[in-house]
């Protein structure tokens, strides 16, 4: 515990950019599976 | 040989079985409260009274005498083992009593599915269940998401030497830090978190389309809870669907994937180590597994006519593959469209998805996809093996939480769940087909009770036929609890009993 206490730019212990970094990589997937659907939808006719 | 249950492994047991139930009754007070600030009398009678069986069972229990501090792997193992079902159990008296349910069986299929959050429900007129009977469902799923051990240490309620042992036997094995006490209190810190910051932005959204402020704020907590530990609940019988808000989508498939990735991963983003997170065998893992599987969904569903539209299966389908992959159970399409609509293919894409499941030490339920990962590394090792010459020695390694080797034991331990999760998928499927219902649907609905999917098709439904039932709340219990617990005291009950003779001489 100590470690998530000591970061600087925390919230609640936690590291602001790594569980930034999580959440717009989880934003990122969803808007790639759209792609992928969309693509293969059209693909296909 | 088998290990029996001495006289004093059984105090020791009831003794950590009685602290559980009394932490129960505590949780009770949760919904005893919203019934009292909601003048829901009733309900407030139904839960006080409900806490007061669960602390005089828990007190009673208690004062079985126990040296402190002791608590073996086997017992351990039988006191979570026993737990899911004793909660569940007690779970299920003030639910049965609310009026909301055929029989008391379906009460006790709410609960271990509330537990196991699972999310499959045979509740009767939803719709019009009391704040203080919903509160209850979904502390439930909190409770069970997270693991009811996990929550019971966060509070400090057993000892570190008892933790220990207790905390492997949920089937969470990893730790975020050593201290599993300080690990438990991690997660349970990061779920207020999401849960909190979720709450407030679902509750906006549903502010913004018209909902009245309290019931949008209740409205939020819940499914922010249901979406965070993959539970599935909702409070309404349409589910998500009944909101009609693609902002409310995005937001939830969000918050359903971030509770499907593990704590530990999540924790390592947390310290700043973001690129742990993307090499991490789990997240690559799901990367390939999705995008594999949504693209045969579309291809599937593009050759129908009925579902075939664009928009339908950018938001619709969508959302079903991140509800079926991160198990939590959420429906945007009725369970009529589910069956009829979709094509079989489709059908069996979200199957395949709930079996897999999402990571493990996350509160996503299925196989794991650490362990599809595994697998997948075994196979490649041993075709390394098979082509290097007899003197190399192939090493294959990994990432998860630094880099790793693949070992034996790990490979024999992803295999022999792997193995017990399909087979059961199986035998429930061929329970389901003994019953007269169609095949697809049985295999769909054993794979969504094992794997804590809870995606359903309508054969667990209000007066189902009880031995299907009483399956199905096996199937659940022991998902939940990847098998090896369940086994291990099943089989130490069965020797306990068994004629001295003839444990011995095993």
């Amino acid at each position: 515990m100590r470690k998530f206490s000591k970061n600087k730019g925390s919230f609640l212990g936690l590291s602001l950019s790594g569980s930034a970094t999580v959440l717009l990589s989880i934003v990122t997937f969803i808007v790639a599976m759209w792609v992928l659907i969309t693509v293969t939808r059209v693909a296909i006719g | 040989m088998w290990q029996r249950f001495t006289l004093y492994d059984l105090r020791v047991i009831g003794h950590y079985l009685g602290t559980l139930i009394i932490f129960s009754a505590v949780v009770m007070l949760v919904p005893f409260l919203t019934a009292v600030a909601f003048q829901e009398w009733e309900p407030a009678a139904r839960y006080l009274s409900a806490a007061g069986l669960a602390l005089t069972a828990g007190a009673l229990l208690r004062f079985l005498r126990i040296e402190p501090g002791r608590l073996g792997r086997r017992q351990a193992l039988a006191v979570t083992g026993l737990a899911w079902i004793v909660l569940a159990w007690i779970a299920s008296v003030p639910l049965y009593f609310s009026g909301h349910y055929a029989t008391y069986l379906d009460a006790l299929f709410d609960g271990v599915s509330g537990l196991t959050t699972t999310g499959a429900s045979i509740i009767i007129d939803l719709d019009h269940l009391s704040n203080a009977d919903n509160m209850f469902r979904f502390m439930m799923h909190l409770l069970g998401g997270l693991g009811l051990i996990v929550v019971a240490l966060s509070f400090g309620l057993f000892g570190k030497r008892a933790g220990a042992s207790l905390y492997s036997s949920e089937g969470r094995n990893e730790h975020v830090v050593p201290n599993v006490v300080q690990t438990t209190q991690f997660i349970s810190r990061i779920t207020v978190t999401v849960v909190s910051v979720a709450t407030v932005v679902i509750a906006v959204l549903m502010l913004l389309s018209g909902m009245a402020p309290v019931r949008a704020l209740l409205h939020a907590f819940w499914v922010s809870i249901s979406g965070f530990v993959t539970g599935g609940f909702t409070p309404m019988t349409q589910s998500i669907m009944y909101y009609h808000s693609f902002p409310l989508e995005f937001v939830l498939m969000v918050l359903m994937i971030l509770g499907s990735v593990s704590f530990v991963i999540q924790a390592e983003a947390g310290k700043g180590r973001v690129g742990a997170f993307f090499r991490d065998i789990e997240t690559r893992t799901m990367i390939i597994w999705v995008a594999a599987i949504t693209f045969v969904f579309t291809l599937t569903l593009g050759s129908d006519s009925l579902f075939s539209d664009l928009p339908a299966l950018l938001r619709r389908g969508m959302f079903m593959i991140v509800s079926a992959f991160t198990t939590t159970g959420f429906q945007v399409i009725t369970v009529n469209q589910l069956t009829t609509v979709l094509t079989s293919g489709a059908f069996l894409v979200i199957a395949l998805l709930m079996a897999v499941g999402g990571g493990a030490g996350s509160t996503a339920g299925g196989i794991k996809l650490s362990r599809v990962g595994i697998i997948w590394k075994s196979i490649v090792s041993t075709v390394k093996e098979a082509l290097a010459p007899d003197s190399a020695r192939v090493v294959v390694a990994y990432s998860h939480v630094g880099r790793r080797v693949l070992s034996p034991e790990v490979v024999k331990e992803a295999m022999t769940v792997f193995v017990l999760f399909v087979s059961t998928y199986a035998l429930g499927a061929l329970v389901g087909v003994a019953h007269g219902y169609d095949a697809t649907q049985a295999i769909f609905e054993s794979v969504a009770m094992t794997s804590n999917g809870g995606l359903i098709t309508g054969l667990a439904a209000p007066g189902m036929p009880v031995t299907l039932e009483l399956f199905y709340i096996f199937q659940m219990w022991a998902g939940r609890l990847e098998f090896v617990t369940l086994l291990a005291l099943v089989v130490e009950m069965a020797v306990s009993v068994a004629p001295r003779g003839k444990a011995g001489a095993r």
